[in-house]
């Protein structure tokens, strides 16, 4: 037995436990799950649209054009980057698995691509316009709120930016090691 | 296995019934496992679901198999794609992490020893590439070289070569030579 018949040897004499009644019914209820979380999902979506469309009309924002032009602003900014997420997912979810690996390959490594871009371009830009338009809001908000109040938005949402940056340096990071490890 | 085939604009089309798909998962399981372990560094965990995923993309893409290979290298097709996908997952945790604990140093020493053989062979295979590694683990598994490449879309003579290639580099890898 040559050295590489010792290792295809130890390979298969892994023992590992045998398909289970159990692991089939997890299975099941994770197809039957699938369906369920679609729907969920939309749900929330639609819910967070409604939120904001109902507070947009609470804070009577339509009356200052300022205050409307800046949320309106922050909430198309938000939610084209939320369209562009399940747009990108969907695409994923739809890419024809059980296609040959080669092609599979070309296809996922164009989907990492979109994802870099939209990583590394669109969402900073977006990120941008978001902060600008909150930035924007900041005199009425010191006009119209306690100083104390004031200083915490203020504070956290430069905390959250802070942080909204690292967790984009991230992303970008883990799609470029997808995507060299898929050329290599 | 009894398979229904059923004409939908002018494709034949296949359906499974609950029964049918759980012999196809029986039959299928260990060796679905065993490849993605190969592709999560031996990480139990993110095999068992891994496995699982292929699971449902085979019930979801079962209507488009067409019988033009055997149903076991198209869902191999399916699991290395899915192993594909799962790049972006992957944790840091890897093989020896789950081995060095207490239980392992109670163990005797010969499973200690083909556990470290094992842990070797996880940390030899994760050095190759993404294709490479399919090609290798399904070489491990025992597949014809023409099914290898049916599922890798590569040519036959193409894939000899890398086999003969990947056998050497992880022969050397084991022996650390």
């Amino acid at each position: 037995m040559n050295d590489f018949e010792k290792i295809k040897s130890n390979w298969k004499e892994q023992s590992f436990q045998e398909p289970t009644e159990g692991n089939f019914s997890q299975l099941k209820d994770s197809i039957k799950n699938i369906a369920k979380k679609q729907r969920i999902g939309n749900l929330v979506l639609l819910s967070t649209i409604g939120v904001l469309v109902f507070f947009f009309f609470y804070i009577k924002a339509i009356e200052h054009k300022h205050v409307a032009i800046a949320i309106g602003t922050m909430i198309a900014a938000l939610f084209s980057r939320v369209l562009v997420e399940i747009f990108s997912n969907s695409h994923l979810r739809n890419l024809s698995i059980a296609v040959d690996t080669q092609n599979f390959k070309a296809k996922l490594e164009n989907y990492y691509k979109s994802r870099m871009l939209i990583h590394g371009i669109l969402t900073p830009v977006l990120l941008a316009i978001y902060s600008y338009a909150f930035w924007t809001l900041l005199p009425d908000f010191k006009m119209s709120l306690s100083k104390g109040f004031y200083n915490y938005i203020v504070w956290s949402s430069l905390g959250l930016l802070v942080f909204f940056c690292f967790f984009l340096f991230f992303q970008i990071r883990k799609e470029i090691k997808a995507l060299k490890e898929l050329k290599g | 296995m009894v398979f229904k085939y059923i004409k939908i604009k002018n494709l034949i089309r296949m359906t499974v019934s609950e029964t049918e798909f759980k012999q196809i998962y029986n039959d299928n399981y260990t060796r679905i496992l065993r490849l993605c372990m190969g592709y999560v560094s031996g990480d139990i965990d993110l095999a068992k679901d891994l496995t699982q995923e292929v699971f449902i993309k085979v019930w979801y893409n079962v209507k488009t198999f067409r019988k033009e290979s055997n149903i076991s290298t198209w869902i191999y097709r399916i699991a290395i794609n899915t192993c594909l996908i799962s790049l972006r997952k992957k944790r840091s945790k890897r093989f020896s992490d789950t081995l060095l604990t207490e239980d392992i140093l109670e163990k005797e020493e010969a499973t200690q020893l083909k556990e470290k053989q094992y842990q070797e062979m996880y940390g030899c295979i994760n050095k190759l590439s993404a294709t490479n590694k399919g090609i290798i683990l399904m070489e491990l598994e025992g597949l014809a070289q023409k099914e290898i490449a049916a599922v890798m879309g590569l040519k036959h003579e193409a894939v000899r070569t890398r086999i003969h290639r990947i056998k050497n580099q992880l022969t050397k890898c084991v022996n650390h030579e």
